[in-house]
């Protein structure tokens, strides 16, 4: 007899079955939305701020970790680096300002910056990606992105380097689109609230170091 | 009930391991003249494995309370573990295991002049794909996991190995010998199911941690002190004692060479190098292989 704990543990088993003629691929989104609670906790623009980054982001994995799958279906991203830019980008709100740059230039584009601009305080970052998967865990799911973000000034020496983590572990229902994309989201708000401290706590720095 | 879930996690991530063991058909040395060799590692980081919940009584109350438990014991495990993978952000596993793989498997001259090949992807249907597109006799499938422990106090690396024979002679010889489950000559059926392999074991290596440890946090940061060298030591120790294993496996006969014969084999014991050391290995009864890292 079937008693309502088997139904409920048996709920993955007929999804599976049921998927069966679903789509084989999971499709992540290519444009970042900060949530509510996001728009609520930055810090308001403060005009005429002096500390300027350039920042550039570019997709660091190997071909091979770039193939992803989250049990039997592939986990595709038409545009990854797009989705990392409307999230890095979506910080702007914070205590310095983000310029865009492409990797390949952008220590060249500090540099021009901080000539036109007399501006002490411009930074180079460039942000990598370096891992973004989806696991399952018994009933759960977990996705993870790792990125490095190196700082350098505008000749390109080094300042810091660090390595942001963001993780998220939920229950998995049914390994489907929505919830994978939701999970990824996750994990890249924390990434995205560590980078906004990383470059909030250095541009503080130099501001301080420059004033003795 | 309670491990229908960990069974399906442990599928997908280990290509359905499997106890049965199918020795290497000595005969089939003289008809393979080639095999390419196919290594899956589908995790992108070291995995801190979930030990499932029991019953926690009848009725929704208990299968929300067993979710609960296993989604709590997910999330501790997925926190504690990041020291551990922080110090692994440039361990690289399949080069590794590549290296591995073409010292002590690729010179197996029924291997010949095949080619190795990494996929990340770790499914039935790629696996069959890369069989249908092989042009050598045979296709050597070695799918590879590494872990911590649920506990976190040992380091696992887990290898199942799967040989399917790609040339109607041995495609003959497969279904003989396994008649009663292959589906070989079903034109349908998968591929790359274990049931249609000519050899098939499961190898695992395992090293404990060298110092106690009271809780996850506490045996994750003794495996990620020193730039984590003790867990790098490990899976380094790890990937090269299964492929060796893998190796040994592939050219002893050993009392359970039989195959396609239900034999009941006895514990068998071997010895295998790993960078320069010796490591005790040992053979289940069911022909499994698994090694201890020693301390």
């Amino acid at each position: 007899m079937l008693t309502m704990k088997k139904i409920i543990l048996g709920f993955p088993a007929v999804c599976l079955l049921l998927t069966g003629c679903a789509p084989a691929h999971i499709n992540l989104v290519s444009r970042y939305t900060p949530s509510a609670t996001e728009f609520e906790r930055k810090i308001p623009v403060e005009r005429g701020q002096t500390c300027k980054v350039v920042a550039s982001i570019e997709d660091a994995r190997t071909p091979e970790d770039v193939a992803s799958g989250f049990g039997w279906k592939q986990v595709e991203s038409k545009d990854v680096i797009a989705w990392l830019q409307s999230g890095v980008f979506s910080l702007e709100s914070s205590q310095y300002q983000l310029v865009r740059a492409e990797p390949a230039n952008a220590v060249a584009a500090t540099s021009a910056l901080m000539q036109t601009q007399q501006s002490q305080q411009t930074l180079n970052m460039s942000i990598k990606l370096r891992k973004m998967y989806i696991v399952s865990l018994t009933t759960s799911k977990n996705a993870t992105i790792v990125m490095s973000v190196d700082l350098s000034n505008a000749q390109g020496l080094s300042i810091g380097q660090t390595y942001v983590r963001g993780t998220d572990t939920s229950v998995n229902w049914a390994g489907g689109e929505g919830e994978t994309n939701s999970a990824f989201h996750s994990s890249l708000e924390q990434v995205l609230s560590k980078i906004d401290q990383y470059v909030a706590d250095q541009c503080k720095s130099i501001a301080a170091s420059n004033t003795l | 009930m309670k491990n229908y879930f960990a069974i399906l996690s442990l599928s997908l991530l280990y290509a359905c391991a499997s106890p049965i063991y199918k020795p290497f058909p000595i005969e089939a040395g003289s008809k393979i003249k080639n095999s390419d060799v196919v290594l899956g590692v589908a995790q992108k980081e070291i995995i801190g494995e979930i030990l499932p919940a029991g019953p926690a009584g009848g009725g929704i109350l208990g299968a929300i309370i067993e979710v609960s438990i296993n989604a709590s014991r997910a999330t501790a495990a997925e926190a504690a573990i990041v020291p551990v993978r922080d110090q692994l952000l440039n361990f690289n596993a399949e080069e590794h295991l590549q290296g591995a793989v073409k010292r002590l498997v690729m010179p197996i001259s029924w291997v010949g002049n095949g080619s190795l090949a990494l996929s990340k992807i770790v499914t039935v249907a790629e696996y069959d794909k890369r069989l249908t597109a092989s042009e050598k006799n045979a296709v050597l499938i070695l799918t590879v996991a590494y872990s911590l422990s649920p506990d976190f106090k040992n380091v696992k690396v887990y290898c199942t190995a799967n040989l399917f024979p790609n040339t109607d002679e041995l495609r003959k010889m497969q279904f003989d010998l396994y008649r009663s489950n292959s589906t070989i000559n079903q034109a349908d059926a998968i591929k790359t199911s274990m049931f249609n392999a000519l050899y098939h074991n499961t190898l695992t290596y395992s090293k404990p941690l060298d110092v106690t440890v009271t809780d996850l946090n506490g045996a994750a940061a003794a495996w990620a002190a020193n730039n984590g060298s003790k867990v790098n030591a490990a899976l380094n120790e790890g990937v090269e004692a299964i492929v060796a294993m893998l190796a040994l496996d592939l050219q002893t006969q050993n009392n359970l060479s039989a195959p396609g014969k239900k034999v009941e084999g006895k514990v068998e014991s071997y010895q295998v190098t790993v960078a320069g050391q010796s490591l005790d290995v040992v053979r289940s009864e069911k022909g499994t292989m698994s090694a201890t890292g020693k301390n």
